[in-house]
C-alpha cells in the first residue's frame, strides 16, 4: 500500500504526548482495556463507563483498532471531553474526561 | 477524501459493490445478497491492488467504522463512487443471505 492507510483517514481528537499520557493513566477512574475488540463494543462499554463518572473524571480506553480513536469519541459524544495517545506501535489510549 | 454515506433501503446491490467489512463469523451470520467479506484487518493490504466498481458501499455493525473503512477506499478509488451503509447491520432491513451449505441437514431424516 503506497497511499494513505486508515490512520490516515481516521480523525483523531487531540494527541496527548507521552508523559503527559502516562501521568494521566495513573489518575484515571477507570482503565478499559478494549484491545482485540471492534466495533461496536468499545463504543458500549465507554458509554456505559462515561455515564458512571463523576464531571473531572477519566475514563482510559485501551485499543488497538484505530477506527475507535474516532468512533468511542463520537460515541460519547457531549458527555466527554477526548484526547489520543498513540504508543507509535499500533496501541491507541482513548482519555474521556466527564463533563 | 470524501465519501458519502447512503440509507440502508438506497442500497441496490445488483448495482453497487457491497463490502462487509465485519469479521468472517459475524459475515456467515448472514449477510446482503451479494456482499463481499473483506474484513476491516484485511483492507489496508488489499485496498491498492484490486478493482474497485463504479459504485461501492462500505456496510459494518452499525456504521461508524465503515466510514473510516469508506475514506481508505476512496483514496484508492479514482472514479468510484463510496459511501458507508448509515447505521450499519443495525439498520439494514432488506433480505439476509448466508453462505452455501448452511442450510438444514437432510441427514436428520431417516
Amino acid at each position: 500500500m503506497s497511499g494513505p492507510s486508515l490512520d490516515d483517514v481516521t480523525d483523531t481528537p487531540d494527541e496527548l504526548d507521552d508523559e503527559t499520557a502516562g501521568k494521566l493513566v495513573e489518575e484515571a477512574e477507570e482503565v478499559q482495556d478494549m484491545t482485540g475488540e471492534v466495533c461496536p463494543y468499545p463504543q458500549v462499554e465507554a458509554k456505559k463507563a462515561v455515564q458512571r463518572l463523576d464531571t473531572g473524571e477519566l475514563l482510559v480506553q485501551e485499543t488497538d483498532h484505530v477506527p475507535s480513536t474516532e468512533n468511542v469519541p463520537r460515541a460519547v459524544g457531549d458527555d466527554a471531553d477526548a484526547k489520543v495517545w498513540r504508543s507509535g506501535d499500533g496501541l491507541y489510549r482513548i482519555y474521556l474526561e466527564k463533563r | 477524501m470524501t465519501a458519502g454515506e447512503v440509507e440502508p433501503e438506497e442500497v441496490d446491490p445488483s448495482t453497487a459493490d457491497v463490502i462487509d467489512i465485519r469479521d468472517a463469523d459475524d459475515f456467515a451470520e448472514g449477510h446482503i445478497p451479494e456482499a463481499e467479506n473483506v474484513p476491516l484487518d484485511d483492507l489496508e493490504d488489499v485496498v491498492d491492488d484490486r478493482e474497485w466498481g463504479d459504485e461501492v458501499v462500505v456496510a459494518c455493525y452499525v456504521g461508524q467504522t465503515s466510514k473510516q473503512a469508506a475514506r481508505l477506499i476512496d483514496a484508492y478509488a479514482d472514479d468510484a463512487a463510496v459511501a458507508s451503509m448509515a447505521g450499519g447491520y443495525e439498520r439494514w432491513d432488506g433480505e439476509l443471505r448466508r453462505p452455501e451449505g448452511r442450510r438444514s441437514s437432510p441427514a436428520d431424516d431417516d
